[in-house]
């Protein structure tokens, strides 16, 4: 009787699970489906790309192709979700292949029609482990509950790093690595506990940035591969806001200059060309360690208006580290020659691009709707605006993977207003295929979630500490750091002070 | 031995009690900004709420005063939440010391008289019973077990518990209530129960400071959870305390009354208990009855109701509102956007002491949590939804998930026509509980229906007035030439541009705005605070704006103008004196006394 009662009850499920939906339209475009994993590049190593049919569709059945094995994908409440172990297998014996996913859905109104199939190719190029991030709200001056996160690409789980409700909601921000390597780290620190916390060789703890050669603690950070050299602008920055809806807020600088610091002497040095009247900003080492990128703008003289026509230049300076000397500062991409401002360069790990945002004016970019992600070939001076990872909204806070073939893109698509981490493929040859977003184990995850994912960066394993560490470290006194003795110009913005004998 | 230490009835009169005094007094105070629904439901937000020390009754609390909303359902929900914590306590109380009305009536009376402390805000009041509540319940609990000897067990998984439920204090009055049970009863069999929670007492908050959560030191040791209370009430941190040692205490006190065996009639102890419950409502409506705080609540919550009539009335019958030592921001920011709604602000101004100048008719500096809304509402009803979008962002930052943020990042979104952010706004608002009309009204409003809350007129009207072109939103006199400038018949824009000149002491500024026809009036008509300006203005510069001459002046202030010159030019010694009393409310008075610039007394 038992028996009986469960098939009955079972047999209503087994019917619907094996419905093949052969008889219903078929239509020749692609599904529109969301987050939008159609026609990607992938790495072997991400989590389960689950996805939901976009404008309240149901997706129904989901058959997977690639090669001779097919997967028939568990559909749930209308969105297709992965069996985690059953991904990690497909990937892994399908490298270098291509998935061919054919969706069926039904729409609003009931009808099912089968889509073209569109295609995933598993790239043999891994993607870092990890990811770095913020989490906070769309407010722009005040803040409550912050944190700095990490998390894992292979899976869904996120920890966080530290979080701001164990230092007295202090904000934070800023936070980078050497070559995206977990073990050496910083982040800055404002408002209650201020400093500069700096996980290096081992140790954990907070520094006092701000000397009497600098007019600011550290801002903009760089770390040099040799993990041990941290260029940092000085910055004497404010933000406007604008009546204009798509343009929301302008942050721009008074002042600015670049510094460094190296870890091991403790010791913050500047150098004429780095601490002119200029407004040099966003330092970027190149992998090779001796170069350093920056940007700059003229000095800003009376009423700017909008600050439109306000750009940044790209320019770069060598630095010998064993004699503590700077080479010549040289102009790399005129402003002028772009009509627009370059700002937040990143060099590739090979050395050979540079990945910049190009907007209409400022350095902040977070914030322009028109700014997208470009690409200078250093090798040949070509500059391209990949297709692939920019929108018609805000492309951003970009960052490089360790093996330089995955980009991380902060953007503001679809709604302008909260930002969201995309990944595309490199392909070291000056080419990136289509971005796609962050997966999350819920497809319907975005749809409510309003914190930003801020100033995402790639690194290649979990942060060897625990948030009960950063709290401990945030919570000391900070150690000072040393002016550079040797060093007779301040970065104060090209003020100089007399010679130290 | 009496068996019913105390009758249901008197007990039931007093929480009747207890529930007019909640409604009447003690609701209106709920209106307020920290109106932040916790009903939210997302797993992240639970977990990170009863992941903290104390989280489970923070999260409890939070979504039981969510009612408060409702002002009677608010107030018999804490009053039930009161009468459940008077009876565990009772119970457990009783269970250890038997039958004794006195202390039956204290452990009723207990919670609730700590709570008229606390009662300067509602929240606080519903987080300090929370955290009682659990904690009797453990108390209960721990007498249940010891019953049937589980307690040794299970003590020190009871005593964390406690801790992570209801907070270190809490724990701390655990272990203090098992030491005073082991004490009174001398009973052996729970020696090893009081051993493991002693050492839960010790350890267990360091063990979370050093190991388990990245909490501060004084969240692991002594903090007040829940959190929020920090923020809601800094003046009443004591009362936790207060509360936590009493219970103790009470177990001590019921002890030493039994030893002594004084027995009186259960009904006579309970009337006693609904006359001490009536004299406490009584006392602390008067105590707690902080007019100016009171005022400024009340004023809030009628400007989120555009009731601006009810703010003048409530000015006028309450003028102690208006003197000096009463002064509070937000009065006069209410008071002064009631005034321009009315088209009144340049005639009644200074009937408030505009002690802050600017600030005071803006608000918006300094940047702090709780301008957030208010200034958001003030942009709203002003026409310029952009920054009144701003605010909003920077309220929701704190106030997460507050109906009011949250109602209005989503209208602002709809007004300026970004349904796709107003969307995702509507789909985290909808896990909150009570939004469902605003929810559906305002998809229906998107998608074209007519028949909604949100007015389509109104919302083509504001589109329509809303400044087009591009500005920086930082100056707020900026702010009101463009609203004004996209419509000149914005005659809240125009009040406050002209008022905000005069509030500066700005008169070239505010002669260039009446000139330029800033504030649309007939010569002959000016308000009196402008007349009382142009009189000023005339005797003090040497450089007046041609045309300011045109303006005629009422005679009437002409003539007490006069007398005014003549007081100041005589100098007494009580010169200021005597301009407050003879000259209250008028520009002058403002000028030379409230001004926050420093300003001689001379009409040279």
């Amino acid at each position: 009787m038992k028996k009986l009662l469960y098939y009955t009850l079972l047999m209503p499920l087994l019917v619907a699970c094996s419905s093949s939906f052969n008889d219903c339209a078929t239509s020749d475009s692609k599904p529109n489906i969301y987050p939008d994993y159609t026609d990607i590049v992938i790495p072997v190593n991400i989590a389960p790309l689950n996805f939901k049919a976009y404008g309240g569709a149901d997706v129904l059945a989901v058959e997977v192709r690639a090669g001779d094995e097919i997967v028939n994908l568990k559909c749930r409440d209308g969105k297709a979700i992965w069996n985690n172990r059953k991904w990690r297998s497909l990937l892994s014996s399908h490298v270098g292949d291509t998935l061919f996913y054919t969706v069926t859905m039904s729409d609003t109104i009931g009808l099912t029609v089968k889509f073209a199939p569109f295609w995933q190719v598993v790239s043999p190029d891994s993607i870092d482990s990890h990811i770095a991030y913020r989490l906070i709200n769309t407010g722009y001056v005040l803040w409550d509950k912050m944190g700095i996160y990490e998390r894992c690409l292979e899976n869904f789980k996120q920890k966080p790093i530290i979080e701001n409700s164990s230092v007295d909601l202090a904000c934070m921000n800023c936070h980078s690595f050497s070559a995206q390597n977990p073990n050496t780290m910083l982040l800055h620190i404002r408002k209650y506990n201020g400093g500069t916390a700096i996980l290096y060789d081992g140790k954990l703890q907070k520094y006092n940035t701000k000397t009497d050669i600098s007019m600011s603690a550290g801002v903009y950070p760089s770390w040099n591969s040799n993990g041990y050299l941290i260029a940092m602008s000085t910055n004497l920055i404010s933000q406007q806001f604008h009546n204009d809806y798509g343009k929301r807020i302008y942050v721009s600088d008074s002042k600015s200059d670049i510094v460094l610091l190296n870890m091991k002497t403790q010791t913050l040095t500047t150098c004429p060309e780095l601490s002119t009247k200029d407004l040099e900003n966003l330092p970027a080492w190149a992998p090779d360690g001796r170069t350093l990128y920056y940007v700059s703008a003229p000095q800003r003289v009376g009423e700017k208006g909008f600050d439109e026509g306000y750009w940044y230049s790209l320019l770069r300076i060598t630095y010998d580290e064993a004699t503590n000397s700077w080479g010549t500062a040289d102009t790399v991409l005129r402003a002028k020659d772009l009509g627009g401002s370059i700002t937040f360069p990143k060099v590739s790990p090979n050395g050979r691009y540079i990945a910049f945002t190009f907007a209409n004016r400022g350095y902040f970019t977070p914030f322009n709707r028109e700014a997208d992600i470009h690409l200078l070939d250093l090798k040949t001076n070509e500059i391209t605006t990949p297709e692939g990872v920019n929108s018609s909204s805000t492309e951003s806070n970009h960052g490089w993977s360790h093996n330089g073939h995955w980009l991380v893109v902060g953007s503001k698509w679809p709604d302008g207003l909260f930002t969201k981490p995309y990944f595309a493929h490199f392909d070291g040859n000056g080419n990136f295929s289509k971005r796609f977003l962050l997966p999350q184990e819920d497809p319907d995850f975005y749809d409510d979630y309003t914190l930003n994912y801020n100033n995402t960066d790639f690194i290649t394993g979990e942060v060897p500490t625990t948030p009960i560490q950063w709290r401990d470290a945030i919570k000391a006194d900070p150690i000072p750091v040393k002016a550079d003795p040797s060093v007779d110009i301040d970065a104060l913005s090209g003020a100089t002070q007399p010679a130290k004998k | 031995m009496i068996k019913k230490p105390i009758c249901w009835i008197p007990v039931m009169v007093s929480y009747a009690l207890l529930a007019w005094f909640v409604y009447y007094v003690i609701n209106p105070l709920c209106y307020n900004i920290f109106q932040q629904p916790a009903f939210v439901l997302t797993t992240d937000y639970f977990c990170s709420t009863v992941n903290e020390v104390g989280g489970l009754s923070e999260y409890m609390q939070m979504f039981i005063d969510q009612f408060t909303m409702f002002r009677f359902v608010g107030a018999l929900l804490l009053v039930a939440e009161l009468f459940a914590t008077s009876f565990l306590i009772a119970r457990y109380v009783r269970k250890l010391i038997g039958d004794n009305p006195y202390v039956a009536m204290l452990a009723y009376i207990l919670p609730v008289a700590i709570s008229f402390v606390a009662w300067s805000d509602i929240k606080y009041a519903f987080a300090i019973n929370m955290q009682v509540l659990l904690l009797a319940a453990a108390l209960n609990l721990q007498q249940a077990l010891i019953k049937y000897n589980w307690h040794n067990i299970v003590a020190p998984l009871l005593a964390v518990t406690v801790y992570h439920a209801c907070g270190a204090v809490a724990l701390y009055t655990y272990t203090a209530c098992v030491i005073v049970q082991f004490a009174l009863k001398v009973d052996k069999r729970d020696l090893t129960g009081l051993v493991g929670t002693i050492a839960v007492a010790l350890l267990w908050p360091l063990i979370v400071y050093k190991l388990i959560m990245p909490i501060k030191p004084e969240g692991a040791f002594y903090d007040i959870r829940p959190q929020k209370l920090m923020f809601v009430s800094f003046k009443n941190t004591i009362v936790p305390y207060w509360y936590f040692i009493s219970l103790p205490a009470l177990i001590a006190i019921g002890y030493a009354y039994n030893r002594i065996k004084i027995e009186k009639k259960a009904i006579l102890i309970s009337v006693l208990a609904v006359v001490l419950i009536a004299a406490g409502t009584v006392f602390f409506q008067h105590r707690h009855d902080n007019p100016v705080e009171r005022a400024g609540f009340k004023m809030e919550v009628a400007a989120y109701q555009k009731d601006w009539n009810w703010i003048l009335r409530y000015m006028k019958n309450n003028k102690q509102l208006s003197e000096k030592s009463n002064y509070d921001r937000f009065v006069n920011f209410y008071y002064d956007m009631a005034l321009a709604q009315n088209n009144q602000l340049p005639e009644k101004i200074f009937y408030y002491p505009q002690l802050l100048g600017n600030q005071g008719l803006f608000l918006d500096k300094p940047m702090a949590t709780n301008i957030g809304y208010p200034v958001s509402m003030f942009y709203y009803n002003l026409g310029l939804v952009t920054s009144a979008l701003h605010f909003a962002f920077e309220a929701q930052s704190t106030y997460t998930e507050s109906h009011y943020v949250m109602r209005m990042v989503i209208d602002c979104l709809i007004i300026i026509g970004d349904y796709q952010t107003a969307e995702k706004f509507i789909e985290k608002y909808e896990h909150v509980m009570f939004s469902g009309k605003f929810v559906t009204d305002r998809r229906n409003f998107m998608e074209g229906d007519e028949d909604t809350d949100l007015n389509r007129d109104f919302v083509n009207n504001v589109r329509k007035q809303h400044p087009k072109g591009d500005f920086y939103m930082q100056s707020r006199q900026n702010n009101m030439v463009e609203v004004f400038l996209a419509n000149t018949n914005n005659r809240v824009a125009s009040q406050y541009l002209l008022c905000s000149a005069l509030l500066q002491c700005d008169f070239d500024l505010f002669a260039i705005l009446l000139l330029n026809g800033y504030y649309s009036v007939d010569n002959n008509n000016l308000p009196r605070a402008f007349q009382e300006a142009l009189l000023l203005y005339r005797a003090i510069s040497n450089n007046v704006k041609p045309g300011i001459e045109n303006y005629r002046i009422q005679p009437y202030i002409e003539s007490k103008f006069n007398d005014f010159k003549r007081l100041v030019n005589a100098k007494p010694d009580n010169i200021e004196e005597l301009v407050k009393k003879n000259f209250p409310n008028t520009f002058w008075t403002y000028y030379f006394i409230d001004s926050p610039r420093v300003t001689g007394w001379s009409l040279d």
